[in-house]
C-alpha cells in the first residue's frame, strides 16, 4: 500500500520533472483501419484478422449472443416454473414438458459450451495474455483464428439444433436416452465436437505463448497472476477436451450405426460414457472456474493499492487445481453404480480441491486487509465473486460428503450449487475482466455510477435467484422437472422475480458498457494504476501492441504509480537519472528461450 | 479432427498482413514470422506446440483405448474368439510398411537439418508410398470383413453357422476389387508419370506434388493387390477353419470357469436380471454350448463379436483418418521441399510432421497386438 506522503513527493517530482513520467507513446487504434478502406476490405480486415486482439473482441461478441440466447432459454425455464402446472410452454401437461426438456437442455448446452467455457480465455485471454507478456501476438496466430471460425461453426450447429428439432438430452447428453430420443442429437454433438477443437486450439496457442514467449526479465514467478491462471486451464483445455471429442465421436457413432459401446441393449455400458464425459466435464469446471479466479487475483490488488499476499501460493493453487481436477470425475456418479472404494477415494480427492480454492479465497482476503481499497465497478464485482464464490464452494463439499449427496443428488440443491460457481464466479468475475479491461480495450471509460448499480442489481438479482435453490433442493424438489406441487411454489416465485432483477442488471451493465462506446470520455493508459504490462501501452492498443517495448518490473507494486489529473489516470514515476539513481528495471529486451 | 497441416500453418509460413513489422535488427529470414524475436525461438514455440497436440491425440485415442480395456476385462472370451477373424499376416506387414516409413521420415528430417534437399524429397515420397501401402491394405481387409457381414454392430449381419470359419471371398466388394485395382494402378501410374513429365519440364513444386499424389494412389492399387496375395485362398481357408473350429471350442470351455465373466455377470444383474440366471447355469451349459460354434454364445447375450468388431473398426478407422491426415502433411512437406523452403535454418515444418508421423505409428504399434495377436 502506498502512503499519502509517497503519494505527495511522487506528485511533486513529476511537476518538478515531467520527463520522469512514463507515458506510453500513442499510435493507431488496433480497432480501426487506416482512411481509405473499403466497407468489404473492412469486414474481411476483421474476419481473417491475424491479431489477436481482434479475435478476442470478435469473441467476445460472439460469446455474448451465445450468452443471450442461452438466457433467454433460462427464462423459458424460470417462467414455465412460476407456478407448478404448464401455461408458458405448453397447454398440455405432455406439451409444457417435452418443450421444458428442450429449453433447459439448450440453457445448460449453450451456456457451457458456446459461453463460459470460451468466455474468459478466448475472449480477455486472447486480448490481454500475449500484452501481459509483452508480445506483438500469441505464438500461432493463425490457429487462433482457426479457433475462432471453429467457435463460429460450432455456434451454428447450436443454432441449427435450435431451428430444427430441439434437444432434449440434458446438456450431458447420457446414454441411453441420447442414442433413442427423437430430437436433433448429431447436430448438437457435432457442434460440440467441433467447440472441442476450438477450445483446444486456443489452449495449445496460449501454453506455448506463455513457454516461448516470456520477455526477458519475467520468469515464471513474475509473471501475473493471470496468466498463471490461463495457463492452468489451458492445460486442461488441451488434455481434457480430446477425451470428450472422442466420446462423442463414440456417441454419434452409437447413434447412426449402434456400436454397442454405451447401449445396453447391444451389451453396452452407459455409466462408461458417464465416466469418458465427465472425465472432461469435470475437468472442463476448472477451465470455467480458474480464468476467473485469474481476473480476482489481478483486480484485488490493483484496488487495494497493496501488493497480492502470497503470491507463489496463490500461483501454485491454480496449478494444483488443474491437476486435482483430472482426479474427480467420479463424484458425478456416487450414485450409478460406482463401487464404496471408488466413491471414498473420489469423495476424498473432492474434498482435497477445497483446499487450493481455499488458498485463493484467504490470500484474496489478506490483499484486502489494510489495503486502501477502492470500490470501482471492478471491485464490486470482484466482492460479489468473493461472497458468491465461496458460497458456491463450500455448498459443493455437502455435495462431495457421500451420504449428503445422496439425498440432495439431482436436487436443486446441485442446481443452485453450480450456478454459484459458474455464474456466481465465472460470470461474475468476467463481468469484472470485462469492466477491468474495458478502457484498454476500447480506448473509453464508462459511467462508473450506472455500472456499479448494475452490479448491485446482478448481486441481488443473483441471489434471489438462486439462494431460494438451496432450500427447495433440500427440501426434495428434483432438478429437471417442469412441475412440483404447491409446497414449492413460494421460493420458484422468488426465483423466477430474482431472474428478473438479474435480468435487468445484466442488461443494465451491457447498456452501460455500449453507450460508453459512444459517448465515453477518452481512457488514459492506466485508470487503475495496475502496472502488469498491457497498460504500458495506449488506449486502445496499435495493432502490434507495443510502439516501445516495456519495462518488465513487479507485477504487483504499486509505489511508483500515481494519479496524475493532467493524464486523468495513472502515470509510473522513474527514478531520478540525473542525480545519479540506477535505474531499478532493465527494459525489456527480446530474448530467446 | 485437425490435419496436421492445420496446425503447422501458423508458425511456419511467412504473414504479411501489411504494416511495418519494425524489424530492424539483424538479416530476415523469409519464413521468420514477424511475432516472434528469433528463428530459433520461432522453432521452439513449433516443436513445443506439436508436442502438445501429440499429447492431445494421446488422449483422445486414450477413451478408445480405455473402451477396449474394460471391455476386454469383462469379456475376454469375446474378444479372444472373434480376432481369430483378423489376418495376422496383413496386420503384420501393415506394421512392417508402418515402422519402414518412420524409419523414413526420421531420415528425412535429419536430411533436412544436413540441407540435403534430394534426401528428404525421396524419403518422404517413400513414406508416402508405404502410408498408401498401408492404406490398401487396409482395404482389403476392411472390404473382406463387410462382404462377411462383419461390421460395426448395428450392421452385423455375420451368421457363423450359416458359413463356418472364414468364409471363402466373396461378395459385393470382392467382386468390385478387380476394377478398383485397375483403376487405382491405372489413374495413379498416369498422374504419377503427369508429375514426372512436370518436374522434368522444369514445373518443379507442381510436379514434385502431382507425383506424390500419383504414388500414393499407385501404392493403395499395389498394397490391394499385394493384399489379395497373402490372403489365402479357399483351399487354406478350410484347412485353417479345421485347425480354428477345435482352438475355438477350448476357448469357449474357458470362459465358464472364468471369475471375471462371472463378476460381469453379479454387476449387470440389477439391469438385466435374466443374466443372473444364464450365469447360474452357464457352467452345467458348457457342454452343450460347446456343441455350437462358439462366438455365436458369449456368455452376456448382449455382447459378442460385433462389440470387438464395433472396437476394431471405430479404433482403425480413426487411426486411419489420422493416416490419410499425415499423407496430405507429407505432401505439404514435399510440395515446399521441392519449392527449396527448408534448410538447416528452417526446418521446422519437417520435424513437426514427423513427429506426428511417429504417433501415428505409434498407435498402429499398439493396435497391432491388442486387435490381432490376442490369447
Amino acid at each position: 500500500m502506498i502512503s499519502q506522503s509517497r503519494e505527495h513527493s511522487l506528485l511533486e517530482a513529476i511537476a518538478a520533472d515531467p520527463s520522469r513520467k512514463v507515458t506510453p507513446p500513442v499510435g493507431p487504434s488496433y480497432l480501426t483501419n487506416p482512411p481509405g478502406t473499403g466497407f468489404w476490405q473492412g469486414v474481411m480486415s476483421w474476419v481473417f484478422t491475424l491479431d489477436h486482439k481482434r479475435i478476442g473482441v470478435m469473441y467476445l461478441c460472439g460469446i455474448m449472443f451465445a450468452f443471450l440466447l442461452g438466457g433467454l432459454q433460462a427464462g423459458l425455464v424460470r417462467f414455465e416454473l412460476w407456478d407448478g402446472t404448464p401455461n408458458l410452454l405448453g397447454q398440455t401437461e405432455q406439451q409444457a414438458q417435452d418443450a421444458y426438456n428442450q429449453a433447459f437442455t439448450l440453457h445448460g448446452a449453450i451456456m457451457t459450451f458456446l459461453f463460459i467455457i470460451p468466455s474468459i480465455p478466448a475472449a480477455l485471454g486472447n486480448i490481454f495474455l500475449p500484452m501481459m507478456l509483452g508480445a506483438k501476438d500469441v505464438a500461432f496466430p493463425r490457429m487462433n483464428l482457426a479457433s475462432f471460425h471453429l467457435w463460429c461453426g460450432g455456434a451454428m450447429f447450436f443454432v441449427a439444433t435450435l431451428l430444427t428439432t430441439g434437444l432434449d438430452t440434458g446438456w450431458t447428453f447420457y446414454t441411453p436416452y441420447s442414442t433413442t430420443t427423437s430430437t436433433n442429437v448429431i447436430l448438437a454433438t457435432m457442434g460440440v465436437f467441433i467447440l472441442g477443437f476450438s477450445s483446444i486450439f486456443t489452449g495449445l496457442n496460449f501454453v506455448v505463448t506463455v513457454n516461448t514467449m516470456r520477455p526477458k526479465g519475467m520468469t515464471w514467478f513474475k509473471m501475473p497472476l493471470f496468466l498463471w491462471g490461463i495457463y492452468s486451464t489451458a492445460i486442461i483445455q488441451v488434455l481434457a477436451t480430446p477425451v470428450l471429442a472422442i466420446t462423442l465421436v463414440l456417441l454419434l457413432c452409437e447413434r447412426t450405426m449402434g456400436i454397442g459401446i454405451f447401449d445396453p441393449a447391444r451389451g453396452g455400458d452407459p455409466v462408461l460414457y458417464q465416466h469418458f464425459f465427465w472425465f472432461y466435464s469435470h475437468p472442463a469446471v476448472y477451465i470455467m472456474i480458474l480464468p476467473a479466479m485469474a481476473i480476482i487475483s489481478e483486480v484485488i490488488p490493483v484496488f487495494c493499492r497493496k501488493h497480492i499476499f502470497g503470491y507463489s501460493f496463490i500461483a501454485y493453487s491454480s496449478v494444483a487445481i488443474a491437476l486435482l481436477g483430472f482426479l474427480v470425475w467420479g463424484h458425478h456418479m456416487f450414485t450409478s453404480t460406482e463401487s464404496k472404494l471408488a466413491a471414498v477415494i473420489f469423495s476424498a480427492l473432492t474434498f482435497s480441491v477445497s483446499i487450493p480454492s481455499g488458498i485463493k479465497v484467504f490470500n484474496w482476503l489478506t490483499t484486502m486487509y489494510k489495503g486502501s481499497i477502492r470500490l470501482a465497478t471492478p471491485m464490486c464485482y470482484a466482492l460479489s465473486f468473493l461472497f458468491l464464490f465461496t458460497i458456491g464452494g463450500l455448498t459443493g463439499l455437502f455435495l462431495g460428503a457421500l451420504a449428503v449427496d445422496v439425498h440432495l443428488h439431482d436436487t436443486y440443491f446441485v442446481v443452485a450449487h453450480f450456478h454459484y460457481v459458474m455464474m456466481g464466479g465465472t460470470l461474475i468475475a468476467f463481468l469484472a475482466g470485462v469492466h477491468y479491461w474495458w478502457p484498454k480495450a476500447f480506448g473509453v471509460m464508462y459511467n462508473e455510477l450506472w455500472a456499479r448499480v448494475a452490479c448491485l442489481l446482478v448481486f441481488v438479482g443473483f441471489n434471489l435467484t438462486f439462494f431460494p435453490q438451496f432450500i427447495l433442493g433440500t427440501q426434495g424438489m428434483p432438478r429437471r422437472y417442469a412441475g412440483y406441487k404447491d409446497e414449492f411454489q413460494f421460493f420458484h416465485q422468488l426465483s423466477t422475480s430474482g431472474f428478473v432483477v438479474l435480468g435487468l442488471g445484466l442488461f443494465l451493465a451491457a447498456g452501460v458498457l455500449i453507450a460508453s462506446l459512444f459517448n465515453g470520455r477518452k481512457a488514459p493508459a492506466n485508470p487503475w494504476g495496475a502496472a502488469t504490462l498491457e497498460w504500458k501501452c495506449c488506449s486502445p492498443p496499435t495493432h502490434h501492441n507495443f510502439i516501445e517495448q516495456p519495462w518488465v518490473g513487479e507485477p504487483y507494486v504499486y509505489d511508483d504509480f500515481v494519479f496524475d489529473p493532467d493524464e486523468g489516470g495513472y502515470v509510473e514515476v522513474i527514478p531520478d537519472l540525473s542525480r545519479g539513481a540506477k535505474p531499478a528495471k532493465q527494459p525489456a529486451e527480446p530474448t530467446t528461450v | 479432427m485437425a490435419d496436421a497441416a492445420t496446425l503447422e500453418a501458423p508458425e511456419t509460413q511467412p504473414h504479411h498482413d501489411g504494416g511495418d513489422h519494425g524489424h530492424d535488427h539483424h538479416e530476415h529470414h523469409p519464413f521468420h514470422a514477424h511475432h516472434f524475436d528469433s528463428m530459433d525461438q520461432q522453432f521452439e514455440a513449433g516443436k513445443l506446440g506439436i508436442w502438445l497436440f501429440l499429447a492431445q491425440e494421446v488422449l483422445f485415442f486414450s477413451g478408445l483405448f480405455a473402451a477396449y480395456t474394460v471391455y476386454r476385462y469383462h469379456h475376454p472370451e469375446v474378444f479372444v474368439n472373434a480376432h481369430t477373424h483378423l489376418n495376422v499376416w496383413l496386420g503384420t506387414l501393415n506394421t512392417i510398411v508402418l515402422l519402414a516409413s518412420s524409419l523414413a521420415i526420421a531420415w528425412g528430417v535429419r536430411a533436412a537439418m544436413r540441407n540435403d534437399r534430394q534426401t528428404i524429397l525421396f524419403t518422404h515420397v517413400f513414406t508416402l508410398a508405404c502410408a498408401a501401402l498401408f492404406m490398401g491394405v487396409k482395404t482389403v481387409e476392411y472390404t473382406h470383413k463387410w462382404d462377411e457381414g462383419i461390421n460395426v454392430a448395428g450392421f452385423y449381419t455375420y451368421d457363423e453357422s450359416a458359413h463356418g470359419h472364414g468364409t471363402p471371398a466373396h461378395g459385393a466388394w470382392h467382386e468390385r476389387m478387380p476394377a478398383i485395382i485397375a483403376t487405382t494402378l491405372g489413374v495413379g501410374l498416369l498422374v504419377s508419370l503427369v508429375g514426372v513429365w512436370m518436374t522434368s519440364a522444369d514445373r518443379v513444386v507442381s510436379g514434385w506434388t502431382v507425383g506424390s499424389i500419383g504414388l500414393s494412389i499407385l501404392f493403395i492399387g499395389l498394397g490391394i493387390v499385394v493384399a489379395k496375395c497373402v490372403m489365402p485362398d479357399a483351399r487354406q481357408l478350410a484347412l485353417m477353419d479345421a485347425a480354428h473350429g477345435g482352438a475355438h471350442h477350448a476357448a469357449h470351455d474357458d470362459h465358464g470357469t472364468d471369475p471375471h465373466a462371472a463378476e460381469s455377470h453379479a454387476e449387470t444383474s440389477a439391469t438385466e436380471p435374466a443374466a443372473v440366471e444364464s450365469a447360474a447355469t452357464e457352467p452345467a451349459a458348457t457342454d452343450a454350448a460347446a456343441a455350437e460354434p462358439a462366438v455365436a454364445t458369449p456368455p452376456d447375450p448382449n455382447f459378442g463379436p460385433a462389440n470387438f468388431f464395433s472396437i476394431y473398426f471405430i479404433m482403425t478407422g480413426v487411426h486411419a483418418v489420422h493416416i490419410i491426415a499425415g499423407m496430405i502433411a507429407i505432401t505439404w512437406i514435399v510440395a515446399r521441399t521441392a519449392a527449396n523452403h527448408f534448410s538447416s535454418d528452417y526446418y521446422g515444418p519437417v520435424e513437426y510432421v514427423g513427429l506426428y508421423w511417429h504417433l501415428v505409428d505409434l498407435v498402429w504399434i499398439y493396435l497391432f497386438p491388442l486387435m490381432y495377436l490376442i490369447h
